[in-house]
């Protein structure tokens, strides 16, 4: 397998998969059910890349890690509490990775 | 997808620093990320253009850390093409609300299709209202997360071991996207939303749990176009 064949497949399946529902955007548009879909979809979709934030983070070669998982999910608790308190991206996302540094200072690692 | 009343903020300047403060959060992942892939690379002697080449035209942290491995231990073709368009499957949601807002333009389309990562979906589905500078705003969150990462990938495979991160600044995604769903939530839809995405992804946890985004994801995308039908 050579490099540069590699990063050619790869590089037309992942451009392919992303325009797939643009190549046929017109006949999408117009469904319903692509309209039912569009208010839920990015909840959905950053609920679901948040747990899977939170789930790879925990495997520490390839081992599920309790300490770790423990850390993510107090460091994800308390992002919410102050995102739901002050209601400020910027802050939330801020305090929220400095509770999560502290931890993993605190848990040793 | 209402068209946005244009609010006057047509400042130059306003568009680029607002997409640099909105993707804060994301250079503080895909730096230290694309450095981890860098270093990877050169692990495995590759020189730093093809680990440039691959964050460059790839463009997706999943799919070459995946493509790394088999690379390494000298893996099929078709496991390499299996796993990718598994990797990729979640990509090819994201265009669903993107179809209308999107560039008209060829290019300019295709230029945002192929950033439509996890961040920049994140960070656009979540911010619609600048109007007629919304093109531009878009331009510049798709643009900004690429340079991070491949800033990142060329750091960490031509300077290697020169660069020290801190551990657990990569959180700063994590909680990006835990915020960017608080705000989501706000309506009706995002909290059904979220609870139907919870208990897909319980589901997925005891189907295959090493697929748990793709299969909850699918499972969500199932239950909503099937739902709601006779509502």
């Amino acid at each position: 397998m050579s490099i540069s064949m590699m990063i050619g497949v790869l590089t037309a399946i992942a451009l392919f998969m992303r325009a797939l529902p643009f190549t046929c955007g017109d006949y999408l548009a117009e469904k319903a059910w692509v309209h039912r879909m569009a208010p839920r979809l990015p909840a959905a979709i950053l609920f679901l890349l948040m747990v899977h934030c939170v789930e790879s983070a925990s495997f520490v070669d390839h081992q599920l890690d309790l300490l770790r998982l423990t850390q993510q999910v107090t460091a994800v608790v308390g992002t919410i509490l102050l995102h739901l308190w002050k209601r400020n991206l910027s802050l939330s996302i801020f305090c929220g990775t400095g509770l999560y540094m502290l931890l993993l200072q605190w848990g040793g690692v | 997808m209402k068209t946005a009343v244009s609010l006057g903020r047509s400042l130059f300047w306003e568009v680029p620093i607002c997409a640099l403060k909105r993707t804060i959060p994301v250079f503080f992942s895909h730096f230290p990320l694309g450095l981890v892939f860098g270093l990877a690379c050169t692990d495995v002697g590759l020189e730093w253009y093809w680990a440039a080449a691959m964050s460059l035209l790839v463009y997706g942290g999943s799919i070459q850390f995946m493509a790394l491995g088999v690379f390494a231990y000298g893996g099929t073709w078709a496991e390499l093409v299996a796993m990718t368009i598994l990797l990729s499957f979640r990509n090819s949601i994201y265009g669903l609300s993107f179809l209308r807002r999107f560039p008209r333009n060829f290019w300019r389309r295709f230029y945002m299709i192929w950033g439509l990562v996890d961040s920049t979906f994140g960070i656009l589905v979540c911010e619609r209202d600048w109007g007629k500078d919304d093109e531009r705003f878009c331009w510049w969150v798709r643009t900004l997360n690429q340079v991070y990462w491949v800033t990142g990938t060329l750091a960490g495979s031509c300077l290697g071991l020169f660069v020290q991160i801190p551990e657990g600044l990569e959180f700063s995604l994590t909680a990006l996207f835990v915020t960017l769903t608080l705000e989501q939530m706000k309506s009706k839809e995002g909290k059904e939303a979220v609870i139907v995405a919870s208990l897909a992804s319980i589901f997925a946890c005891f189907l295959w749990p090493e697929q748990l985004l793709g299969i909850a994801l699918g499972l969500s995308v199932l239950i909503f176009a099937l739902r709601g039908r006779k509502s």
